[in-house]
């Protein structure tokens, strides 16, 4: 099989999870709903199991373990056999980059996700996850600039539920960040013929006196049979209104394309809710020269943000950490001490110094005791502490 | 107030092994650490092919192996010291004012007659409890001596200005190493002869106790009674050795015996 470089994305949220593919030697995108031959596949169950686990998180670690692993194997066998009936035969081979998409990330997801590219053999680097509102963002920036030069809205329809997101664009910095906003939410009554009324009210709240390139809508529900008058308004000034039916599989394929392929947004920021905001560094000796080391930098997702490093240390069993906000200058230290660790000769201590995310502002810290060789035996010790972001 | 060093070379799976004192080292720290506190058991041998090999294989520190072995292909007479410098300085180990000292026992270390260095070098073996390769070293200084004894009266050597005390203490010393064997006869004869060149109440003393651990009682008497020592340094050692204290049997008999041969293995390297 040759080289196919594809990008994916998989929103595997809806009730019949869909794919999309772009092919860079063609420059086609297509979308398709995930079948198994003329099979239809629903992830319901299993999505339901991770609400559970999302409400109810158990703290055995071996349950958690085999849950996500039954639960990934299920999923990468969907995956893996769905793709062939796509004619994606060897994704480990043709796949260039994979995002999937979910509605909101927690913990459990991201070890779930996590689990479905190993399991399908695709390697950290190559298989990313981000929710649906990093999904719509990736989706509309990669259409022509003109429907996003200035905000854009979204309305999406899930049965009679109906909710609003808008990005709005921040021109006055470099990068220029872009912040998806959550607008309102309605239930559209039992009666039909209600529907236009309360539609029209929310839109003519939801955009009110702001200037909108473009609006897209999603949902099976959206019919302009029944909605006439709030069509009229959505289009009002000419804003350009798009019904669309992929809009999170398809901007999943365009962050793959992003990541792995070319850059066409780096002047831009996406400041989404899972987002690290501050900066962690320690101060180190780096080349015989005390330096500010980064290990997080603001700005990426929490669920990506990680950095393992080893060091030396020399005096006090602690760590200091200095961290900074995103747009302030002023740091904190945070110090995290070393109790019980073993009594040595100056330069004799070696650690591990693990940094990883539980959510966007709650930072878990891991530091193991790695002696120094046979000279000074590690003593098994693993410190950890939590570090909440500072408000 | 403490401080962190980045470690930006990974460990090593595979270790380097430094037969010298039996130690395994994972990571060019470990390596740092042994030269910068082992002056005295590294020389230019020290950077042979197995090391160079390990720091480019292993650590993947194709620079270092360059430096090195450039230092050891363009100098006519390459030095330990110069190649130790190379080592700590590929990471920085050392502060400003840790390199000046280093450079400073360095020199004081190779200022030294060459007998005096070897014998620093045996007596660091003993201290790793490396007792063959001590006794071998001190062997090889005193064949040493007595041949440069012989090419100074002949007058082909420069006097190194050691007098007979420097030899009484590498005898000294040999016996030490031996008695940590239990071998107590040669352990006596090295005290003997380290007695007689320099007649101090050390050496006195642990000439008649190994002859004590070697032969017994009676001949401890003999060679006392011979050597003229007086009561009161009797009384001492008659009170030191009534002091030692039985150690009792060892609960895990097996366990114990495997960690005494091993023991004897590091030792002697048998």
């Amino acid at each position: 099989m040759g080289v196919r470089n594809l990008t994916v994305g998989i929103d595997l949220g809806r009730e019949q999870p869909q794919l999309c593919y772009y092919e860079a030697s063609s420059d086609k995108t297509i979308t398709a709903p995930m079948k198994i031959g003329n099979e239809n596949v629903s992830f319901g169950e299993i999505l339901e199991e991770i609400e559970l686990m999302n409400s109810n998180p158990t703290s055995d670690l071996t349950v958690a373990e085999e849950q996500n692993r039954r639960l990934s194997g299920e999923i990468a066998d969907v995956l893996l056999r769905s793709m062939k009936t796509l004619g994606i035969k060897e994704p480990k081979e043709e796949v260039a980059g994979i995002v999937i998409t979910v509605p909101k990330l927690t913990k459990p997801y991201v070890s779930l996700i996590r689990s479905v590219y190993e399991r399908v053999g695709i390697e950290h680097g190559r298989g990313y996850l981000q929710d649906y509102n990093e999904s719509f963002y990736y989706h509309t920036f990669y259409q022509k600039k003109e429907l996003w030069s200035r905000n854009v809205g979204f309305f999406l329809f899930e049965d009679r539920s109906v909710s609003f997101l808008s990005l709005e664009m921040n021109q006055q910095t470099r990068p220029i960040t872009v912040k998806p906003v959550e607008g309102m939410e309605i239930t559209l009554a039992n009666e039909k013929m209600l529907w236009d009324d309360q539609f029209y009210k929310m839109v003519n709240a939801s955009l009110r006196q702001n200037i909108y390139s473009s609006i897209f809508l999603m949902g099976d529900t959206f019919d302009k049979n029944w909605a006439a008058r709030s069509t009229a308004l959505l289009c009002k000034g000419r804003r350009k209104v798009f019904v669309v039916d992929n809009v999170f599989a398809r901007g999943a394929c365009c962050a793959a394309r992003e990541k792995v392929l070319k850059k066409q947004l780096s002047d831009y920021l996406y400041l989404g809710g899972d987002l690290v905001r501050e900066n962690i560094g320690m101060q180190m000796v780096v080349q015989g020269t005390e330096v500010y080391y980064p290990l997080i930098s603001a700005g990426v997702n929490w669920y990506e943000a990680e950095k393992t490093c080893e060091c030396i240390l020399v005096g006090e069993p602690e760590l200091r950490f200095l961290v900074s906000g995103m747009n302030d200058r002023r740091q904190r230290s945070f110090r995290m001490e070393l109790p019980q660790l073993p009594e040595r000769p100056d330069k004799t201590t070696r650690l591990r110094v693990s940094i990883s995310y539980e959510s966007p502002n709650r930072c878990l810290i891991e530091a193991e005791d790695l002696g120094f060789g046979d000279i000074y035996p590690a003593s098994g010790l693993v410190w950890r502490e939590v570090m909440e972001e500072d408000k | 107030m403490s401080k962190t060093i980045l470690c930006q070379i990974k460990r090593a799976d595979s270790p380097y092994y430094i037969e010298d004192i039996d130690l395994y080292v994972y990571s060019i720290e470990e390596l740092c650490y042994f030269l910068c506190n082992n002056l005295n058991l590294v020389d230019v041998t020290f950077f042979g092919a197995a090391l160079l090999d390990w720091l480019g294989a292993d650590l993947q520190m194709a620079h270092l192996v360059k430096t090195l072995n450039r230092i050891l292909d363009e100098e006519e007479n390459p030095s330990a010291e110069e190649m130790i410098l190379a080592v700590v300085r590929e990471i920085r180990w050392l502060d400003r004012e840790e390199e000046k000292k280093l450079i400073g026992q360095m020199e004081t270390l190779a200022a030294r007659p060459y007998p005096v260095r070897r014998k620093l070098r045996a007596d660091a073996l003993v201290t790793h409890q490396k007792y063959t390769r001590a006794i071998a070293t001190y062997t090889g200084i005193l064949r040493y001596r007595k041949e440069t004894a012989a090419s100074e009266e002949e007058g082909a050597a420069v006097k190194d200005n050691l007098g007979e005390q420097f030899d009484g203490m590498v005898w000294h010393n040999m016996g030490v190493a031996y008695a940590k064997l239990f071998q107590f006869d040669e352990a006596a004869e090295c005290m003997k002869r380290a007695n007689e060149l320099c007649y101090s109440h050390t050496t006195l003393v642990n000439y008649l106790f190994c002859v004590r651990l070697g032969k017994g009682e009676e001949a401890f008497e003999k060679l006392a009674d011979e050597l003229g020592v007086d009561g009161q340094t009797r009384q001492k050692m008659e009170a030191e050795i009534e002091n030692v204290r039985f150690p009792g049997f060892p609960e895990n008999i097996r366990e114990t015996i495997n960690r005494w041969v091993h023991e004897y293995h590091r030792q002697t390297g048998l």
